[in-house]
């Protein structure tokens, strides 16, 4: 099949991107909505070693026909096709992420903040909510104590906070000590993926020293500094190091619309 | 084994804790405890799913603790409901839910996770706030406790968090199989399913199949509670539609769209119980209506055709 490799969505290089975050051979705990997506994407193009878990049991998907689109939901019954073990919650949030096993996570949120924080909880308060959102399902218990957070989400001035409106899972909390002093265990390098850059985290350490803070460290083709600049709600961090990521090749656009084919996670309208 | 009638009259209570499960969801259940008006019930899950959504319009179900509103939030009377406080609640996750219906089972008092460290999970004013769940956490000294709480571990003293146990009342289930002792067998991914039923004082179990005790003893590794521990077991073929049941039907997508069931609004919500929940008399005449209504068609097009057959079966022996 040929593709025209000039027109893909942003929507799709986030996905792409945030794919490109996940590391072959390493174990994986892969969240609802996009994540399972790029984490589908990553497996078939460049990490068929990665273990994919989701949180409802299923360890280590593999899945024996190509023909399968990405799976729906963490509970999608195609995640039943090749994989090593069909436990429950407990075998998976709880052995396997908090027992520490899981070395990274493909999360989505609503919000992220300024020390990598997630919120999926609500905008606005609880007594005056702007908007309700479903809650964290396994965010938080996987952000307490994965080795490595990828988060994933489009870049909007209201999903990016200098203080997220709620957090629901601990990234590094008010700055450089946090987690330490919160009981949790160090975690990193964490990056955030989104339509139109990837963000990294100033620490070398997982949140002991360095300022903790997002920076930016890739920008998509044909997006510019000013464009995330003006996006993001405080005085934004820049890596020294700042590069555009190369574009899609042919194989990740071509693999990434027959994994969502119907458009089941990018969903038209609102990606 | 009885019906499904029976078993919600004999064993679902008003105000009763209900566990209605994360990923294989009994509708059958669940209409009936719309159809016989059952009020002021606490739903636990791991996630809620569209069924408490069902169970909230006619104030079936006031009261949630969960991980995950899954899909409710589309229901703008749902979201109205918890915003004037006529649905109350606590916000847990998808594993200290679990944990919690753990330590009922295991008949512990509490159970100790890290979730919540350096999250707004442990501010007063969301552990508090004003439609949680206060009433139901007094002390009998009329006090109120804490949904979680952070303690110095007396063995090493770093920081960690302790979760109430949850034991439900009763607990409602769609499974693959069962026999008539009860004995029930699940497969494929099982969340919080296993710890739903060991805690919940009541089981009542929905099943696609009744086998022969012979069927359950030759793979006894799929039985998630023996019989003894379930109250009711009823042959209901279809019984989680519109959710799926692995290995045998997928997901019914069309559904929401087809008869009104978003509930998007008080009056779509009202005109999809009234004709497809107090509008039939049980789950066969539910099932019987869809298909008369949108073509046999629809549902056999989501029964699974191609199951996979155990390569090597296990193998159990004794001599």
């Amino acid at each position: 099949m040929s593709i025209n490799l000039d027109k893909y969505t942003r929507a799709e290089m986030m996905i792409i991107a945030t794919a490109r975050q996940v590391r072959d051979g390493e174990s994986c705990i892969v969240g609802m909505g996009p994540p399972l997506l790029s984490a589908a994407l990553a497996k078939y193009h460049h990490a068929p070693n990665m273990w994919y878990c989701t949180e409802s049991g299923p360890l280590d998907w593999i899945p024996t026909s190509r023909e399968l689109p990405a799976p729906i939901g963490i509970a999608d019954h195609s995640l039943t096709q090749g994989s090593a073990m069909s436990g429950d919650m407990v075998d998976a949030l709880g052995a396997f992420v908090n027992g520490g096993w899981a070395q990274s996570a493909v999360l989505q949120a609503a919000q992220i903040d300024r020390f990598g924080n997630l919120n999926t909880m609500l905008a606005g308060t609880f007594e005056d909510p702007i908007r309700r959102l479903p809650g964290t399902g396994g965010n938080a218990d996987i952000g307490a104590s994965v080795e490595r957070v990828i988060s994933t989400m489009p870049l909007e001035t209201r999903r990016f906070k200098e203080r997220a409106d709620f957090r629901t899972t601990a990234g590094y909390i008010d700055g450089p000590g946090g987690r330490a002093e919160a009981g949790l265990a160090p975690q990193g390098p964490n990056k955030c993926a989104t339509t139109m850059c990837v963000f990294g985290f100033d620490t070398e350490d997982g949140g002991t020293t360095g300022s903790c803070e997002m920076v930016l460290e890739r920008l998509f083709p044909g997006v510019s500094l000013e464009e995330v600049q003006t996006t993001i709600p405080w005085k934004l961090k820049v890596s020294q190091d700042l590069t555009y990521m190369d574009p899609p090749t042919e194989e990740e656009l071509v693999l990434l619309r027959h994994l969502d084919d119907g458009g089941n996670h990018l969903i038209p309208g609102r990606y | 084994m009885m019906t499904a009638h029976e078993a919600v009259e004999r064993f679902v209570n008003d105000g009763d804790t209900i566990y209605s499960g994360f990923n294989i969801i009994s509708f059958a259940l669940t209409n009936e405890i719309i159809r016989q008006g059952i009020k002021g019930l606490k739903a636990v899950a791991g996630s809620v799913t569209p069924n408490v959504t069902m169970m909230s319009i006619d104030g079936n179900v006031n009261r949630i603790e969960t991980g995950y509103l899954s899909g409710t939030l589309r229901s703008k009377p749902f979201q109205e409901m918890m915003r004037d406080g006529r649905v109350k609640w606590n916000d847990y996750t998808n594993m200290t839910i679990t944990l919690r219906l753990m330590a009922g089972g295991l008949g512990m008092p509490f159970i100790c996770a890290n979730s919540f460290l350096g999250t707004d999970y442990l501010l007063e004013e969301t552990m508090n706030h004003s439609r949680s769940l206060k009433e139901d956490r007094k002390r009998e000294d009329g006090s109120i406790a804490p949904p979680y709480a952070v303690i110095d571990s007396p063995f090493d003293g770093r920081k960690a968090l302790l979760y109430p146990a949850l034991k439900p009342d009763v607990a409602i289930v769609h499974c693959q199989r069962a026999d008539e002792e009860g004995n029930v067998q699940v497969w494929g991914p099982q969340a919080d399913t296993k710890w739903g039923l060991w805690s919940s004082k009541n089981v009542l179990v929905t099943a696609e199949e009744i086998v022969p005790r012979s069927v359950i003893a030759t793979e006894p590794h799929f039985t998630i509670v023996p019989g003894f521990k379930v109250s009711a077991v009823i042959h209901e073929p279809w019984g989680s539609h519109p959710s799926g049941l692995n290995g045998y039907y997928r997901a019914d997508r069309e559904w929401a769209g087809l008869t009104g069931a978003g509930m998007t609004t008080w009056h779509g919500a009202r005109e999809y119980l009234d004709e497809w929940v107090y509008g039939t008399k049980d789950h066969a005449g539910y099932i019987a209506k869809y298909k008369a209504r949108f073509g046999e068609d629809l549902l056999d097009n989501l029964r699974v055709k191609d199951t996979m057959v155990p390569e090597q079966p296990a193998r159990y022996g004794w001599r």
